[in-house]
């Protein structure tokens, strides 16, 4: 029973783990579709769900360059989050919502 | 092994699940938090040491705490914004569903092909893990570390701009403006007559 337990943890895990992060950050997308800030967190899942998957396979095949392209992902993510929030912010204070919906202005 | 992994992991999706259908805004943000942690954990386990600093580092200092000052600033009503969307749920949970299956079927039919004895266990490298990457990103990778450098200025620029306002009708000090006063623009000299005011 303890065996179980034991055992050693394989790619196969790691790859199970990444995919369902990946299907419930976008569930998250889609669940929260009028969100913003929430379908920004989502994102903020999936790209986890990608890091994870990196580095896992970067340690299967004892090349560490998968953790380095993980470093890139990390910046670019801290990077939209932060222009992200920013138009969030100006969004709401013109609006005083964060409804997608309201983010109509550029229909013409 | 796989006890802890069961563990963190599960610890992991609960922690996804809480961002994606909890009621505050709040909440979510730190149930992203909790999942950045088990995340890090896992990341930790199989040697990926600095990567799951940095997660920690990165995601839960910095990124986490810019969620919780917007949340903190935005009042925002989200189950007002979910209704909208809940006649889709099923749909969402179908599609979700659909492609999970085809996930694990993939993996049960046509399993990773790695190197030899990748698909058993995943064994962390001997020595250094900070030290390995450190000899990689900064010869090989050394023009993108710049590249990510510039990107982070321009994020940090960007937000600046967009965020700042220059309102109208406020009493601000110019200083340019102050010292461009001279003393023959601004003061007169009047000679009021004794018994009456200035005007």
């Amino acid at each position: 029973m303890l065996d179980v337990l034991l055992q050693p943890v394989g790619i196969v895990h790691y790859f199970l783990l990444s995919t369902l992060l990946f299907v419930i950050g976008a569930m998250g997308i889609f669940l929260n579709r009028r969100h913003v800030l929430s379908m920004l967190m989502a994102l903020e899942l999936i790209l986890l769900a990608v890091n994870i998957n990196f580095v896992a396979f970067s340690v299967a095949h004892g090349n560490v360059e998968g953790q380095i392209f993980s470093f890139f992902i990390l910046t670019v993510a801290a990077a939209e989050a932060a222009i992200g929030l920013a138009i969030l912010v100006i969004f709401f204070r013109r609006h005083h919502t964060v409804d997608v919906a309201a983010m109509d202005t550029l229909k013409g | 092994m796989l006890g802890l992994f069961s563990f963190f992991s599960f610890f992991l999706l609960l922690g996804a699940v809480g961002v994606v259908f909890s009621r505050h805004t709040v909440h979510a943000v730190l149930s992203l938090i909790f999942a950045f942690f088990n995340a890090a954990a896992l990341l930790i386990m199989i040697g990926a040491e600095f990567v799951g600093f940095m997660l920690i580092v990165v995601y839960v200092g910095a990124v986490a705490v810019l969620f919780l000052f917007v949340v903190m600033m935005l009042d925002v009503d989200r189950d007002a914004l979910r209704a909208a969307v809940a006649p889709h749920k099923k749909w969402v949970i179908f599609f979700a569903a659909v492609f999970v299956i085809e996930i694990l079927a993939l993996v049960a039919y046509h399993p990773p092909q790695l190197g030899a004895g990748a698909m058993g266990a995943l064994v962390p490298a001997q020595g250094d893990n900070v030290r390995a990457l450190g000899m990689v990103l900064y010869t090989t990778y050394a023009p993108l570390f710049y590249a990510a450098g510039m990107i982070l200025l321009l994020a940090m620029i960007g937000a600046i701009v967009l965020t700042l306002r220059q309102r109208s009708g406020v009493r601000r000090q110019v200083i340019a403006q102050q010292n461009a006063r001279r003393a023959e623009d601004t003061v007169t000299l009047a000679k009021p007559p004794s018994g009456e005011g200035v005007l």
